[in-house]
């Protein structure tokens, strides 16, 4: 057969389209943006509805042998004066429970051991102490005040939301696994449910002094755990809102000022506040 | 497949004289499955059995490909095509070329 | 601190190789494309073509097989196109210039090891994929190999082309 060489003009390209390809980029991140962002708010309030239904006796049956990864078996390490606290933390926590709406879970503590002074709050009730807030907090109203503060988040559901949503994202995530800035999608997620939110920080605060008020009729020195922290870190509070507690003079600042408006009596609120300032 | 051309993949197209040829003719084309079809199959390897969101996909990126290398060998005036040979391969997780190539003729 | 140093690498490492990607990626990619619409120009009048026929009543002067092959590889900037393709499905238009590139220049490879042969027949092309599989399925290389392979035959007779 004979052959007639013919170039190609128009269909030579047509395996690699230029033109189309300039705006792929662009169309694709709109479209994935758009698409992660809705699925984060709708899945977010999914979560939370489905969260906060969830009724405490329920979480105790499933949350029952919760260990917190890293908690000390025994209280060996501890020196004598950590174990007083950690024993006047036990009574303080029998105390509170038995108060007015406080919800019913069965409560147990858990140190942790780490030097920076925190308390947080894992489904089931368990509340975990660091080794360095047993070591810097005062008993009485401050220490009262960091139970107290943990009690609020359980009552609030806080602690479920948190671990919902992290299921939730961890599970989408590796569905769809993109390619790519998958170092900075996970960042992303990590970022969104670090911690509690400013809010929900602020309400537990609040709870927590309506408990401190109730068990010691005086909220002086409640604020000393943001004090410590902020000392503990050393860096200023606008750094700190990756962390898990973020802001703690601001939240201060807010306890403060909520003392005041219920007018709580609060002995060295002026002392308190000065040196809350200065920093 | 496409209309008015003649494919075959053989030499020739039987009962018909070729009267020149153009040379190579080709078409290809990489497909993406989606979050859907990629759960779906994920779910039909415990059970097994044919995963038709997949077969979907590639026989729509194999006619694709096919039309492609059509329009190609319509520009050269061809109206056959010979001798079509197709290759699929996998060029990143989760996609697939498909590359189908033949020999632009003409025939009487 | 940590944790906004983190955030920094974490988003500027990928924005960083995003633009390089894309900057030199399309300057390679145009220069490639004008070398081979050149070498297409000149070597138009030789056909490569799957058919197995070639003129059995001219005399062949001399026949031997031809192959060309490249191994082409992704950028950063494709995989991520590809990647976030993969939510959305469709087609990848950035892996589809790629191999288009790749097949191109392999032919032309394969007939520049004799351009002036009269016709190449038989010709097959294959793609496969090269390059590590890791662990984690999804970063896998994008490394493809394509080679091009085929009969070159010359008549007897024909004048050799002036180059």
């Amino acid at each position: 057969m004979r052959f007639v060489p013919k170039p190609l003009r128009e269909t030579a390209e047509i395996n690699a389209d230029p033109a189309a390809r300039r705006f792929e980029l662009v169309k694709l991140m709109l479209w994935a943006a758009g698409a992660l962002c809705l699925l984060a708010v709708v899945g977010g309030w999914a979560v939370d509805g489905f969260v906060s239904r969830i009724p405490p006796e329920r979480e105790a049956r499933w949350f029952r042998v919760i260990a917190v990864p890293g908690a000390l078996d025994e209280e060996k390490e501890l020196d004598s004066a950590q174990r007083a606290r950690l024993s006047e933390a036990r009574t303080l926590l029998e105390r509170l429970r038995s108060q007015p709406d406080v919800v019913d879970l069965p409560y147990r503590l858990q140190i942790i051991r780490h030097e920076a002074p925190n308390a947080l709050a894992f489904p089931g009730g368990v509340i975990a102490l660091t080794t360095g807030l047993l070591r810097e907090i005062d008993g009485g109203v401050p220490l009262a005040f960091v139970l107290g503060h943990e009690l609020g988040h359980f009552a609030h559901r806080d602690h479920l939301r948190i671990f919902g949503r992290s299921a939730v994202t961890g599970v989408f995530l590796s569905v769809i696994g993109v390619d790519s800035g998958a170092g900075a999608a996970a960042t992303a997620a990590d970022l969104m449910q670090r911690g509690f939110s400013r809010e929900q920080e602020s309400e537990a605060d609040r709870f927590s002094l309506g408990l401190v008020e109730a068990l010691f009729a005086d909220t002086a020195g409640a604020g000393q755990i943001f004090e410590k922290l902020e000392k503990s870190s050393g860096l200023p509070s606008w750094l700190l809102f990756t962390a898990t507690h973020p802001d703690p003079e601001g939240r201060l600042r807010d306890l403060k000022a909520h003392a005041t408006k219920r007018e709580l009596p609060d002995r060295d609120r002026g002392g308190a506040a000065g040196s809350g300032e200065s920093e | 497949m496409i209309s008015d051309l003649i494919l075959t993949n053989i030499d020739a197209v039987p009962g018909r004289q070729i009267v020149e040829h153009y040379g190579l003719v080709s078409g290809s084309t990489v497909r993406a499955k989606h979050v859907g079809r990629d759960i779906m199959a994920g779910l039909k390897n415990i059970v097994g059995g044919e995963l038709k969101g997949y077969t979907e996909l590639l026989g729509e990126a194999r006619n694709e490909a096919v039309s492609r290398m059509c329009a190609q060998a319509r520009e050269l005036g061809a109206n056959a095509v010979l001798n079509i040979r197709f290759s699929t391969s996998s060029v990143t997780a989760g996609a697939a070329e498909l590359y189908a190539y033949g020999t632009a003729v003409r025939v009487d | 601190m940590a944790d906004l140093i983190g955030l920094i690498l974490n988003l500027g490492v990928p924005l960083a190789m995003i633009a390089v990607a894309l900057v030199s990626g399309r300057m390679i990619e145009s220069r490639h494309y004008r070398s081979i619409r050149e070498r297409e120009a000149t070597l138009l009048r030789l056909p490569a073509i799957p058919s197995r026929a070639w003129d059995g009543a001219r005399e062949v002067a001399e026949a031997r097989m031809v192959t060309g092959s490249v191994v082409v590889s992704s950028d950063y900037f494709r995989s991520l196109l590809a990647g976030l393709r993969n939510l959305i499905g469709g087609s990848v238009r950035s892996f589809e210039t790629l191999l288009d590139r790749g097949r191109r220049e392999a032919v032309l490879r394969m007939k520049e090891q004799f351009p002036e042969a009269d016709v190449i027949v038989n010709v097959r092309i294959e793609t496969s994929t090269i390059g590590q599989q890791t662990a984690s399925r999804r970063q896998q290389l994008g490394t493809v190999e394509l080679i091009a392979y085929g009969t070159a035959i010359r008549y007897v007779g024909t004048p050799p082309p002036s180059l």
